[in-house]
């Protein structure tokens, strides 16, 4: 397990914040995420319409971390900071592009933690969350040989981001992921993100 | 993996995201589009009796997870949410707590395959909403025990 300083940014002053980016996503963090984001998920879905409810409400993070230990080439992340868990995402190393002839680093699963949320609380608790996670997903993909290039499917809500602060290139509605779109990241698009976060 | 990104990255990262969602997976709302109609009636009305049952005991929702050796939280979701699909170890246990047959507790949960479903009036009045807590009152004691016989009848019909 290796460990990367990292800094976020307290929504409520806008000040930087120390924080720590884990090449791992194990049991303790599980425990975490079980305890501080359920519960407020919970609360979210007692006290809001079902269409306002988190889009990843159902994710059952157990079951993907026990399914992600049994599989080759999948790996965890996770970002904490004042205690907290801040973030977590499940990678698969074993993925090809949309095209099936280049070698891509897939995000299965990306979330924030409730609080850094806009939708839950404003103002986020932290920023800068899923954005360190998404760099990341493309530091490991340099690492491994995959030149930066990532892949993953946004969930619905989170298409801006995907498009205008990433600058993804859009591959379009995957009728096998229930319609969800696929996002691509070329070498260049990754390294110039890595560089300097964009917008369009 | 190491991550080496100047303080710039991040305070530019966090600027540019402002009230974004970020979040990749999958959402229930496809999930659910695909789930049949009458799936979900099953699952609301399964619910439905598992939470006037419980209240008929006089349990809370983690006590009853106790007697039933299953987590609260699938208790809560097979009370609370039609789209969830309850997990078959879950309704064992909950047949053993209330003392009812576990094939027929199956069937109600959409877990096996009913010869008769109880999809008749008394399921569509047994699928209406009820209070978490408390005791019974006369109205849901009625809609509970005339349920449960129509769950039954078919059992009862073989013997």
């Amino acid at each position: 397990m290796e460990a990367s300083v990292i800094y976020l940014v307290r929504g409520a002053d806008e000040s930087l914040v120390e924080a720590v980016l884990l090449d791992d996503l194990d049991k303790p963090h599980l425990e975490q995420l079980e305890a501080t984001w359920a519960p407020v998920v919970e609360q979210v879905k007692r006290t809001t319409p079902r269409d306002r409810w988190p889009e990843d409400w159902h994710w059952n993070w157990r079951d993907k971390l026990s399914h992600a230990h049994q599989t080759f080439g999948q790996r965890g992340f996770c970002i904490t900071c004042e205690g907290g868990l801040q973030g977590a995402m499940l990678v698969d190393l074993a993925s090809l592009s949309n095209k099936g002839t280049r070698s891509v680093l897939y995000v299965d699963y990306l979330a924030v933690a409730p609080w850094n949320r806009s939708a839950i609380q404003t103002p986020k608790r932290f920023k800068a969350v899923g954005g360190t996670l998404i760099a990341a997903a493309v530091q490991l993909s340099i690492d491994e040989g995959f030149k930066g290039r990532i892949g993953l499917h946004s969930l619905p809500g989170a298409r801006r981001f995907y498009e205008k602060n990433c600058g993804m290139t859009i591959i379009g509605p995957d009728p096998q992921k229930q319609n969800l779109t696929y996002y691509e990241f070329t070498s260049e698009q990754a390294n110039a993100f890595l560089a300097k976060p964009l917008t369009k | 993996m190491k991550l080496n990104l100047p303080k710039d990255w991040f305070i530019r990262a966090a600027k540019l995201e402002g009230d974004c969602e970020v979040g990749a997976g999958s959402p229930p709302t496809a999930i659910q589009s695909a789930t049949p109609m009458i799936s979900v009636f099953t699952h609301l009305t399964f619910g439905r009796l598992v939470l006037l049952l419980r209240r008929k005991l006089g349990l809370s929702i983690e006590q009853l997870a106790a007697r039933a050796e299953a987590a609260t939280e699938e208790l809560q979701a097979i009370e609370d949410d039609p789209y969830h699909e309850p997990e078959p170890s879950t309704v064992y246990g909950l047949a053993q707590v209330f003392g009812l047959s576990v094939t027929k507790m199956m069937q109600a949960a959409g877990l096996a395959v009913a010869k008769k479903l109880p999809l008749n009036k008394e399921a569509v009045r047994f699928a209406t909403d009820a209070k978490p807590t408390g005791p019974l009152s006369p109205e849901e004691q009625h809609a509970l025990e005339a349920y449960i016989a129509t769950l039954l009848d078919d059992e009862r019909g073989k013997e």
